[in-house]
This record gives structure tokens, C-alpha cells and sequence, in this order.
């Protein structure tokens, strides 16, 4: 009985290291590219700030302008460093909890570099003040099906290892990969028909780009980054996910939620007036099922507070399921009629949106490319004071961002409402805080280029030959990472379930 | 291997559904497109609107027209140009809002020619 155990151990094993070896190049050119397109997005996002409380700095530099380098920033941030970062970790998930080795890496890799390829162009096209000035979407429109078609050759073998795989169970982190991948091409591709395609009036454009900007996120960033969350938080603590019922009752009310959001951004345009209500009311409800999978993972931790400690992806992971739940709460609040009012036009929606992107996706990202690199180079982080400098930095880097464009979009906010004062005051209200953002712009950029050298020698195969993973607390006394070694024992629970 | 869910008939099938599937609202948006005005570049209501507006527009312009004196404007503006030009200029009433930057004043030599 225990010989056949042990014999299907080993296969299981053997299985892994097939995946991993099969999905090697793919995903690592998917995170190192995506890290790389996040060091520039941090650059322009720092310029970007800069001008908005110093419109002199880099004048001399037409192409960035603020208009321009503002829209490059979100644009490299969302095509460049995020859905590259979602679409490695889709296809390992995918692939490790279906149970099938990918047979199509070179046309993924091929599809990664064609992504890569739009992304640049678009990119460039921006900053020659050529881009098409649609919030979310400010490539030219030839650069979209350029990039719909990489994301069908990226994604399409995940969907067919979904079908393919072993009859029996279907995992949270499933639901949530299936869901996003299926999403974002009915996002995708309605937002660009009716806003590049179709004749439409521009105000319904404006609209729908509001639309597309909310669900991008909450339909295809948020899932990625909470089946990443529902597949690390068991897998590291070894413990089964805290409810299966709150897991699926928070998964059907994003998905009957977030469809819904977007268009409380034109609250009071001539558009029908249900549109913007119905936005405002999603954005308030959003807070269901942020409340539903943070208490769920947060219990699944729960009481393994020195694995949360040791482990740099569950450490990411957590942050980012509370910054979820800060998420949910921050959104309930400034989505009611009289807030929306008051913060429609100013900072507020830029620091939500670097909440959503940066604190919720990008945190749980990091945490997943610090469980998935070790294993597809089959080597350990070099550095933990590396992680622990990316981990600190990034934190008090997002908080920052987050609680400078809140809080000064409210003063903002406060300053346009109060018709007894002059505009300018307004401004001198919200450019101490614009500092305050450009700083914390500063701090990622240190945090970022941690992580992109880091990374980057990961993927030369300059990572330790060690079969002790690289951990935030040290256990021996001579060397913090235990003896070195051939990397030989992956996935038995006591070397990897504590990454 | 489980071969009776995992086989290269399956695997091709699933493909094409995959790919209808992430491309279906794209093909509905080809197909129910032209029903919702997509393709029509010219509205018409906005066209009929636009005549309409132009119409207004030439009755406007022709009402200015007819209400112009060209005459008398240009008899006022004689009489303008003229006394601005017999008046001498003088040192006005108004405060002079700022100093001459001494930078602007030791340019303004610089163009001068040499004596």
C-alpha cells in the first residue's frame, strides 16, 4: 500500500516538473517583460505626477507632455506590465491544476512577443501625441486586434487544458482563470467596437470607455489576482480553503456585480440616468464580495501567522486580499450620490485606480511570480533582503499613492464645490498632496528595480542550487537559506509549501 | 493520461469552441452591428438638424447684412483713426503695472547696431 503511495508520489512529482519544464520560457518572458514594461510605467507615472504640480519639469521634452506621458503611464501599466503578469501566472495555474503539460509554448511565446510588439507601438504612438485620447484605450486602433489576436494564441490552450482535464474536481482558482479569460475578450472586444468601430455618439463613446476601464479591472485583473490568492493561501499554509460556499457565493457576486460598473463616472451627462446610478451602485455592492473573499482567504491564514511571515508569496498574497477588502470599503464610501459629487473630478479616481491595479492585482501578482519562478528555473531567490526591500517598499509606496490622490482628490474635490473661493485655490489644495504622490512613485521605482534584477537573474539561471527556499525569517544560524544543495525535492511539503 | 476526456479529437474541438467563444461577441457585433446604425456614418436625424440650422444661419447672416451701414461705419472709423493720429502721447493716468526686468533691458542693447 505504501509502495503505491509512494509511486504515485513520484509521478505526481514527475508531472509537475513536465508542466513546469513546458511552461518555462513562456512564463518567465511573460513576467520579466511585464516587470521591465512596470519599471517604465513607474518612470512615466513619476513624471506624470510631477507635471501635475510642477507643469515646468521636462518641458523641453515635447513628447512628454503631460496629456501624453500621463496616458503612456496608465497604458504601459495596464497592456505592458499587467495583463503580461496575468496572462504567466493564467497559463501555470491553468496548466498545474489541470494536470496537463502545455504542447503550444512556442506559439505562447510567439503570441508574447506580438504583445509586446502592440503594446511598444502603442506606446510610442502616445507619446508622438498620436494616441486616440479614450481613457483605457488610448492606443491607435489598429494596435487593438493586434493584441486581441496575441491574447487568443496566449490563452486558447488554457481553455483546452481546462476541457481536457481529468474528470473530478473543479478548484476556486479555476472559476475565477475560466471567468477572466472568457471575460475579457466580451469586454475587449465590445468597448473597441463601440468606441473604434461603430459611429456612435461621443458621449455614449466616453461612457462605454468608462465601462471598459471598471471591468477590465473587476472582470479580468481581479480575478486573475484572487484565483492566485485562492490557489497560494491553501497551498502554502497546507490547509484547505476556510469556505467553499462563501468562495462561490463571493464568485457569483463579481460576477453579477461588476458588469454593472463604469459608468458613474458620468454621472450627470446626458445619458440615460439609470447608466451612472447603476455604476455608483455596483462600485457600493462591491464591497460583498470583498468582504466574502477577504474574511475567506484571511481564515484560511489564519492562525499560520509564521508561515505568512516566512513566506514572501503568501506575505504579497495577504496584502493584496486586504487591499481588496480597503478596496471594497474605500469604493462603497465614494461612490454614494453626495461623494461622487464632490470627488467626480479630481485625483480620487487615479488613486483608486492605482489600488485596484497596484495594491490589489500587482501585490498578488508578486506573490505569485515569487511561488512560480523557483520552480519553472528550478532554482531560489538569491536575496531575501531583496524580497524584504520590494516587499516594505511596495507597501508603503501604494499606501502612499493611495492616501495622497484620496485624500487630496477629496480637498480637490472640496475646492471646486466651494463656489465662494477663486479656482486656484483648488489647485493649492491638491499640489501638496500631487508631492505627496510623486514620492510614492519614487518608492516603487526603488521597489520595482529590486524586483526586475531580481527577476532578471532568476530568469539567467543565477538563482541558488539550493533546496531550501529563499524565506523573510532566517532559521540557521550559518547560512540564512540552510545548506545548499541540487534543487531536488520540489513539491514535497516541507521544501516548497512555504514559499 | 485519461483518454477518454484528454485525446486529439477532443483537444481540436475544444479549440474551435475556444476560439468561438472568446471571438462570439465580436461576431455578434459584425452581425447585429448594421441593426443599431453601426455602419451608417451619416446620421439623419443630424443631417436634417444641420439643414435646419443652416437655414437659421443664412437668415441670420442676411438679416446682419441688410442691418449693416458700411457708410457710417466707415465714416466713425475715419473719424477715429484721425483724431489717434493727431493726439501726442502723454504720460498716462494708469499705474505702470510692473518694473522693466534689468535682464530684458541689457538684451534690448544687444540688437541695438554698433556706432
Amino acid at each position: 500500500m505504501a509502495e503505491t503511495t509512494s509511486i504515485a508520489d513520484t509521478q505526481d512529482i514527475e508531472l509537475r516538473a513536465s508542466i513546469d519544464r513546458s511552461l518555462r520560457h513562456p512564463v518567465m518572458f511573460f513576467f520579466t517583460s511585464g516587470a521591465v514594461w512596470l519599471a517604465l510605467a513607474i518612470v512615466l507615472g513619476l513624471v506624470a505626477s510631477a507635471k501635475k504640480h510642477s507643469p515646468e519639469f521636462l518641458e523641453c521634452f515635447s513628447f512628454l507632455d503631460a496629456g501624453k506621458v500621463d496616458a503612456a503611464h496608465m497604458s504601459a501599466l495596464v497592456y505592458g506590465w499587467g495583463a503580461q503578469a496575468a496572462f504567466g501566472m493564467i497559463i501555470w495555474f491553468m496548466a498545474r491544476l489541470s494536470r496537463k503539460t502545455c504542447t503550444a509554448s512556442g506559439t505562447i511565446l510567439f503570441a508574447g512577443h506580438l504583445w509586446n510588439f502592440g503594446v511598444m507601438v502603442g506606446v510610442g504612438f502616445i507619446l508622438a501625441g498620436e494616441g486616440s485620447g479614450v481613457a483605457y484605450m488610448e492606443f491607435p486602433m489598429p494596435v487593438w486586434p493586434v493584441l486581441f489576436f496575441a491574447f487568443i494564441l496566449i490563452t486558447v490552450w488554457s481553455l483546452i487544458q481546462f476541457q481536457v482535464r481529468d474528470a473530478g474536481h473543479v478548484y476556486v482558482s479555476q472559476w475565477y482563470l475560466l471567468a477572466a479569460m472568457l471575460w475579457f475578450p466580451w469586454v475587449f472586444i465590445t468597448a473597441w467596437f463601440f468606441v473604434f468601430v461603430l459611429d456612435g455618439n461621443p458621449v455614449m463613446v466616453a461612457g462605454i470607455a468608462s465601462w471598459f476601464k471598471a471591468t477590465l479591472f473587476l472582470l479580468f485583473f481581479l480575478p486573475v489576482a484572487l484565483a492566485s490568492a485562492y490557489y497560494l493561501a491553501p497551498k502554502v499554509t497546507g490547509g484547505p480553503v476556510h469556505s467553499y460556499n462563501l468562495a462561490l457565493f463571493g464568485f457569483w457576486a463579481l460576477a453579477f456585480l461588476g458588469p454593472w460598473a463604469g459608468m458613474q463616472k458620468l454621472m450627470g451627462a446626458p445619458i440615460p440616468q439609470f447608466l451612472p446610478y447603476a455604476g455608483a451602485a455596483a462600485m457600493v455592492l462591491i464591497l460583498i464580495p470583498a468582504i466574502a473573499v477577504g474574511v475567506n482567504i484571511l481564515k484560511t491564514v489564519i492562525g499560520q501567522t509564521d508561515v505568512v511571515a516566512q513566506s514572501p508569496s503568501l506575505r504579497f498574497t495577504a496584502f493584496g486580499v486586504v487591499a481588496f477588502v480597503i478596496f471594497g470599503v474605500l469604493s462603497c464610501g465614494l461612490h454614494t450620490t453626495n461623494a461622487l459629487k464632490m470627488v467626480q473630478f479630481s485625483y480620487t479616481g487615479y488613486g483608486m485606480d492605482i489600488l485596484g491595479l497596484y495594491g490589489v492585482f500587482s501585490l498578488c501578482a508578486f506573490g505569485a511570480i515569487y511561488f512560480i519562478v523557483p520552480r519553472i528555473t528550478r532554482r531560489e531567490w538569491l536575496s531575501r533582503r531583496f524580497i524584504r526591500w520590494h516587499y516594505y517598499l511596495s507597501l508603503y509606496g501604494v499606501a502612499a499613492i493611495v492616501v495622497c490622490a484620496i485624500v487630496g482628490g477629496v480637498m480637490q474635490g472640496a475646492g471646486i464645490e466651494d463656489v465662494s473661493q477663486p479656482f486656484g485655490t483648488m489647485s493649492r489644495f491638491a499640489s501638496s498632496y500631487g508631492w505627496g504622490v510623486t514620492l510614492a512613485w519614487g518608492f516603487l521605482l526603488f521597489a520595482n528595480l529590486f524586483f526586475c534584477l531580481h527577476l532578471l537573474l532568476m530568469w539567467a539561471r543565477l538563482g541558488r542550487r539550493s533546496s531550501h527556499p529563499t524565506l523573510l525569517k532566517s532559521h540557521h544560524a550559518s547560512n540564512p537559506h540552510g545548506p545548499d544543495g541540487e534543487v531536488d525535492n520540489y513539491d514535497t511539503p516541507t521544501a516548497s509549501s512555504a514559499h | 493520461m485519461d483518454h477518454t476526456r484528454d485525446n486529439p479529437l477532443k483537444r481540436f474541438t475544444a479549440f474551435w469552441v475556444a476560439l468561438v467563444l472568446v471571438t462570439a461577441f465580436g461576431i455578434a457585433g459584425i452581425v447585429l452591428g448594421p441593426f443599431f446604425g453601426g455602419g451608417d456614418k451619416e446620421d439623419p436625424a443630424y443631417t436634417q438638424k444641420s439643414a435646419e440650422r443652416l437655414g437659421v444661419r443664412r437668415q441670420v447672416e442676411n438679416a446682419s447684412e441688410k442691418a449693416l451701414n458700411r457708410e457710417a461705419l466707415d465714416k466713425a472709423l475715419a473719424a477715429g483713426s484721425k483724431s489717434l493720429l493727431s493726439s501726442k502721447p502723454a504720460k498716462g493716468a494708469r499705474p505702470v503695472p510692473a518694473e522693466q526686468p534689468a535682464d530684458a533691458a541689457k538684451d534690448s542693447t544687444k540688437d541695438q547696431p554698433a556706432k
